[in-house]
């Protein structure tokens, strides 16, 4: 466990009647992710209903934390108006095991990696939730899975 | 004049930005262009009979049409302020075709016109950021609009499908069609070079990679039948539109560009020709990257590398496919109305300085969202 004081959420402030599980969850170290009783499929954001069979019975399901990079971006610039780290830093779309898209801040990658010639090449790289990081920023972040 | 059938563009005009900065209001505006675009057309304004309207983002008003008909003095059938963000004035003119072909309208005008100094450019983006991404899954990363775009690509160039050269070259060859239109807001050349080493905004997104931020005023005005009076008419040969996620993390990772790919599959069976048919194209040019990605998802790259469309075609001046000629997003304006003016202006030929020889089919395409909307037409030379 982090020595820290936890940091926040940044996201919970905005929690609808549906993604209050989500949240608790995620204070507590647990990562969940909703899924449908009638098709098994997971969705992210959670909603009333499943986007894949329309079903109304939904859960929420241990999820593992990993997945895959799909995109990355080094950014400069943010919207002073939110919450966000300090400038650069990395911003990544995980493709969860689970099957959804994530925004993650992407850790353990130096900024210098970056080239405008070439874009970030991170994708498809492994990633894994990164604890320490989503206490300290609040806001979720995953590293990637040293080989 | 031969007869012609179909639904036509009649009229266009576009406001000179030294007479823009007179205006405070964008429904003066709106009104003055759409007069104007009527006058083109050889158009009564009071016989315009819908007004459909691009609302403002410094003053957002949800009556916007409404208030440019009571400004000219129409009583429209239908005033409506329309809206799908970027995609919006070729979504007007999906729906003023379907508004003429079931005969529910005779005259139809559209415009778009915003004043975005008077708010200033910071606040502006603020405005455009205000909306961008989920306010609990997504928003709480800071991004701007060219986050998103930059994480989309990051996609394409990681997939191989565009290199940053690429994205490069069509920032370059866009400032090469600013320098012949007196009415852009940059004209001084680039080089690649100057484009990969500029500030950085996000990734892969340099200064030169981002649209502008300008004032703006423009209209158009769509009709159907045989015209004998006005300037010469352009045919809307198809007009489609294709929708699909609205928040980034909601987009298909396996098919980003589906709706794209779904709009010019529908766009040129309607049209009933081929991408390599099209003798110019106009696509909506936000960052220098959905340039690259509708050269491909629309089928001008014709299955080969983009880097051979934009090196060996060309889409610049003196190009084999010229590319938004009159500078586009990146260098002249921030409307996708302008898209749409100038394919008309080349088909007519009565683009001056940046007249391409006899163009007879042009696509056009407007986008909404993070690739969000998709609309798109094929205009044709009368």
């Amino acid at each position: 466990m982090t020595t820290h004081h936890p940091a926040a959420l940044a996201g919970a402030e905005h929690a609808t009647a549906v993604s209050i599980p989500y949240w608790e969850a995620l204070a507590e170290g647990r990562f969940v992710l909703q899924r449908c009783t009638a098709c098994t499929r997971y969705q992210h954001y959670p909603r009333r209903i499943c986007r894949h069979c329309s079903s109304e019975s939904l859960e929420f399901a241990s999820a593992s934390g990993t997945g895959t990079v799909f995109a990355a971006t080094l950014v400069h610039r943010s919207n002073s108006h939110r919450a966000s780290p300090s400038r650069p830093y990395w911003l990544a779309i995980v493709r969860t095991d689970e099957e959804p898209l994530l925004f993650a801040l992407l850790s353990g990658v130096p900024a210098e990696l970056d080239r405008p010639d070439r874009g970030s090449g991170l994708q498809g790289a492994r990633v894994e939730l990164d604890w320490a990081e989503i206490r300290s920023t609040g806001l979720l972040a995953v590293h990637p899975i040293q080989p | 004049m031969p007869s012609l059938k179909g639904v036509l563009i009649a009229g266009v005009s576009e406001m000179d930005r030294t007479e823009l900065a007179g205006y405070r209001d964008p429904v003066s505006a709106n009104a003055m262009s759409i007069a104007r675009a009527a006058h083109d057309a050889g158009v009564n304004v009071h016989d315009i009979d819908v007004v459909l309207t691009y609302d403002s983002l410094v003053k957002p008003d949800i009556l916007q049409a409404n208030r440019v008909a009571e400004y000219l003095g129409v009583n429209a059938t239908v005033a409506a302020t329309v809206g799908s963000a970027g995609a919006t004035p070729v979504t007007a003119l999906l729906m003023a075709d379907a508004l003429l072909r079931n005969g529910s309208a005779d005259t139809v005008a559209i415009a778009h016109s915003d004043l975005r100094s008077t708010a200033g450019r910071d606040q502006v983006i603020a405005m455009m950021a205000a909306n961008v991404g989920n306010p609990e899954f997504e928003a709480p990363f800071g991004p701007i609009i060219p986050t998103m775009y930059a994480l989309l690509a990051d996609w394409v160039v990681g997939a191989g499908r565009a290199t940053a050269n690429d994205l490069a070259d069509i920032a370059v060859a866009t400032r090469s069609w600013a320098a012949l239109n007196p009415n852009a807001r940059f004209t001084q050349p680039l080089t690649r070079d100057e484009v990969l080493t500029a500030p950085r905004v996000a990734g892969l997104f340099g200064k030169y990679d981002c649209c502008l931020v300008t004032d703006f005023s423009g209209a158009f005005i769509v009709t159907a039948g045989d015209r004998d009076r006005g300037s010469r008419p352009v045919r809307v040969r198809s007009v489609v539109s294709s929708s699909s996620h609205e928040e980034l993390s909601q987009i298909d990772p396996d098919r980003p560009m589906a709706a794209a790919e779904r709009a010019a599959a529908d766009l040129f069976a309607a049209a009933a020709v081929e991408p390599a048919d099209i003798d110019a194209a106009f696509l909506y040019d936000c960052f220098t990257s959905t340039v690259a990605q509708q050269l491909i998802a629309y089928g001008l790259t014709r299955e080969r590398p983009l880097s051979w469309l934009l090196g060996e075609v060309g889409t610049g001046p003196g190009g084999g496919l010229p590319v938004n000629t009159h500078g586009g997003l990146l260098s002249a304006t921030t409307s996708g109305i302008f898209h749409l003016i100038e394919a008309v202006r080349q088909l007519r030929g009565t683009a001056g300085r940046r007249q391409i020889p006899d163009p007879s089919l042009a696509l056009v395409t407007n986008l909404g969202g993070l690739y969000s909307t998709h609309c798109a037409a094929i205009l044709e030379a009368c």
